[in-house]
């Protein structure tokens, strides 16, 4: 039995304390997946909270049919992919229908948020439409395989699949573009 | 060029922690929750009714009817429940929803299995005060509509009533536990329980569309975990695989016009139900949620028992199971008792559709309904917080003075059922060596 299997088990047979030990797991990843799709701390840490908080609520008639980090990486991915849309909505920032972060001419301090060492790779990810950025995060640092993402998410594995790969080719483009420069 | 693993490392460098501010929001939300749990000593009406709906759904008797009550149960549900990040928040709907005390609907559901499908047409009248009435009519592959059969459910009297036209038959099923239901009176039909409930579930915007000349605002949900009323009352079926459920939503009025619900068992099974024809404030008269029982129709069966889940019952299921099978249940878990009882030969569903109605329904209540309340039993235990633990993998009928359930009682008791099935409290620290055994 895996450890989650028994984390969830622990947590039917009425072990309320294990919710404490599976924030304590997840924390760091949800949070950077969070981040990496809004880039923006503070509704991050919102989307975080709100997806542990609905996890705490519905704990006790949860079913584990897949990896438990992987259930709640799809979740953070939808609060945050609402927030977006709301965002998008509220700022009218995506006039051009493309929801990457690189039309904000302000940007996110990508070295404040993920580290000096990292911005480049930061800036590179927000360039990314909000869906390749997506399916990069929960595939390469979720470790969901595309046919799991789809049964959470409801998408089609070929979409993500297909996303993920246009995702990592710009990606690629990107960051060789800045090694030359 | 950088190969697609070298990014994969990359972006696996990123790191980025929740600060301390969210770590305390979560960990007191947790203790929050922690605590109302131990306060919670009882499960709310909605909690139990979907297990009506599992016992009723065994009888081929009540099957139709049953599958009616779902029906209700799944819309009571998923028409209230709400989503974010839209031009309209669902819980402007479910404000709206609130000041409503009547209503009707229609639904059309479409049932695939691998041996088979079936197609349904029913009619809703909800009201508040009074309860419910559901009509509900088989379609044929003709396009033909059998005789209807109606379902009452009676919350004030804890009663629900099926009258099936084309058998001209009728049964009752009266709920035992009238001090637990007693308490729940208030709450019933009260949508808000369950939008808390729907509400726990990741959901998104659809935009805005149009249903028959009416701009909407769409919602969806397709969380395998979703456990609104139709997913839990249909989990005997098997477990959640794809979920879609949309609800399209009047941008004028904030009330549902159309529920669509797509819902995939990992045992192949396939609901396709469409809900509209809302009528909102619908006229309800006196006599529309009375039943009506028409002159010459039988009872196959003087009454249905839902039984009280507490100890004794458990010990009648664990009983008729060991009977049965020459061991007890491995687990308890969920449905896990009734789900390996009817793989035992002579009990499979197919086995039992070929007796009498009467010897159906007798065994409903005299064995099934037992073994589905042992496993209720545990389930509140679970809910409620009273440490329980079971052994039945490893008990058997022999290990007499070896534990084979136990529970919590208060802080100093617990309550053990031996392997021989008899029962006794003991103290806290007699439990751990009784269960070195």
């Amino acid at each position: 039995m895996s450890e989650d299997s028994q984390i969830i088990r622990d947590l039917a047979r009425g072990n309320g304390e294990v919710l404490r030990q599976i924030y304590e797991k997840y924390k760091i990843e949800l949070m950077t997946i969070a981040t990496a799709l809004l880039y923006d701390r503070e509704a991050a840490e919102d989307v975080v909270q709100d997806v542990f908080a609905s996890f705490v609520e519905s704990a006790g008639r949860f079913r584990l049919t897949g990896s438990l980090k992987g259930y709640l990486a799809v979740c953070v991915a939808n609060n945050a992919r609402n927030r977006n849309k709301a965002r998008r909505r509220c700022n009218a920032v995506d006039l051009d229908g493309a929801d990457s972060m690189a039309s904000n001419s302000e940007g996110p301090d990508f070295a404040a948020i993920f580290g000096e060492e990292l911005q480049r790779l930061a800036w590179a990810m927000a360039q990314l439409p909000f869906k390749q950025r997506e399916a990069l995060l929960l595939h390469v640092y979720g470790g969901l395989k595309f046919r799991e993402i789809a049964k959470l998410s409801g998408e089609s594995a070929n979409t993500l699949k297909g996303r993920y790969r246009l995702g990592l080719d710009k990606l690629r483009s990107l960051l060789n573009s800045e090694v030359r420069r | 060029m950088k190969p697609a693993e070298d990014i994969h490392e990359l972006v696996k460098k990123l790191q980025v922690e929740p600060s301390a501010n969210v770590d305390k929001r979560v960990h007191d939300h947790i203790t929050k929750a922690l605590d109302d749990w131990e306060e919670s000593k009882h499960t709310s009406w909605r909690d139990r009714r979907p297990r009506i709906g599992r016992i009723v759904m065994r009888s081929r008797v009540t099957r139709i009817a049953a599958a009616a009550a779902i029906v209700v149960a799944c819309l009571i549900g998923l028409i209230f429940w709400r989503g974010t990040a839209s031009g309209i928040a669902l819980a402007d709907v479910l404000a709206k929803l609130e000041q409503v005390t009547t209503y009707s609907y229609q639904t059309h559901s479409i049932l695939t299995r691998r041996s088979g499908g079936e197609e349904r047409h029913s009619t809703v009248l909800i009201s508040q005060d009074q309860g419910i009435k559901i009509t509900l009519k088989k379609i044929d592959p003709n396009g033909t509509e059998s005789e209807p059969s109606d379902t009452y459910i009676l919350p004030e009297q804890n009663r629900i009533v099926f009258v099936m036209h084309e058998d001209k038959t009728y049964v009752r099923v009266n709920l035992d536990d009238d001090t637990e239901l007693e308490q729940h009176k208030g709450e019933n039909n009260d949508p808000r329980i369950i939008v808390e409930k729907m509400l726990k579930h990741q959901h998104n915007s659809l935009g805005q569309s149009v249903v028959n000349g009416v701009t909407v605002e769409g919602f969806q949900t397709t969380d395998p975990n979703y456990d609104g009323g139709f997913m839990t009352m249909s989990d005997m079926m098997g477990k959640n695989e794809e979920v879609d459920i949309k609800l399209w939503v009047d941008v004028k009025t904030f009330l549902p016009v159309r529920l669509e619900e797509d819902i995939v068992k990992d045992t192949g099974t396939r609901f396709h139900e469409v809900t509209d024809n809302f009528n909102w404030n619908a006229i309800v008269r006196p006599d529309d949620l009375k039943p009506v029982i028409p002159e010459g129709y039988t009872s196959p069966v003087p009454e249905i028992h839902i039984p009280v889940f507490d100890e004794e019952t458990a010990i009648k299921g664990l009983r008729l199971y060991a009977d049965a099978a020459g061991a007890y249940p491995v687990d308890l878990k969920n449905k896990t008792p009734i789900q390996d009882y009817r793989k035992i030969p002579g009990n499979e569903r197919s086995a039992w559709e070929s007796l009498p109605d009467d010897e159906q329904s007798r065994r409903v209540n005299d064995i099934l309904m037992p073994i589905l309340g042992l496993g209720a039993f545990y389930e509140e235990l679970v809910e409620d917080k009273k440490d329980p633990a079971y052994y039945g993998d490893t008990i058997g009928l022999s290990d007499t003075d070896k534990v084979l359930l136990r529970w919590r009682l208060d802080n100093k008791q617990y309550r053990v059922i031996f392997g021989d099935l008899s029962a006794k409290t003991i103290a806290s620290e007699e439990l751990s060596e009784l269960e070195k055994r």
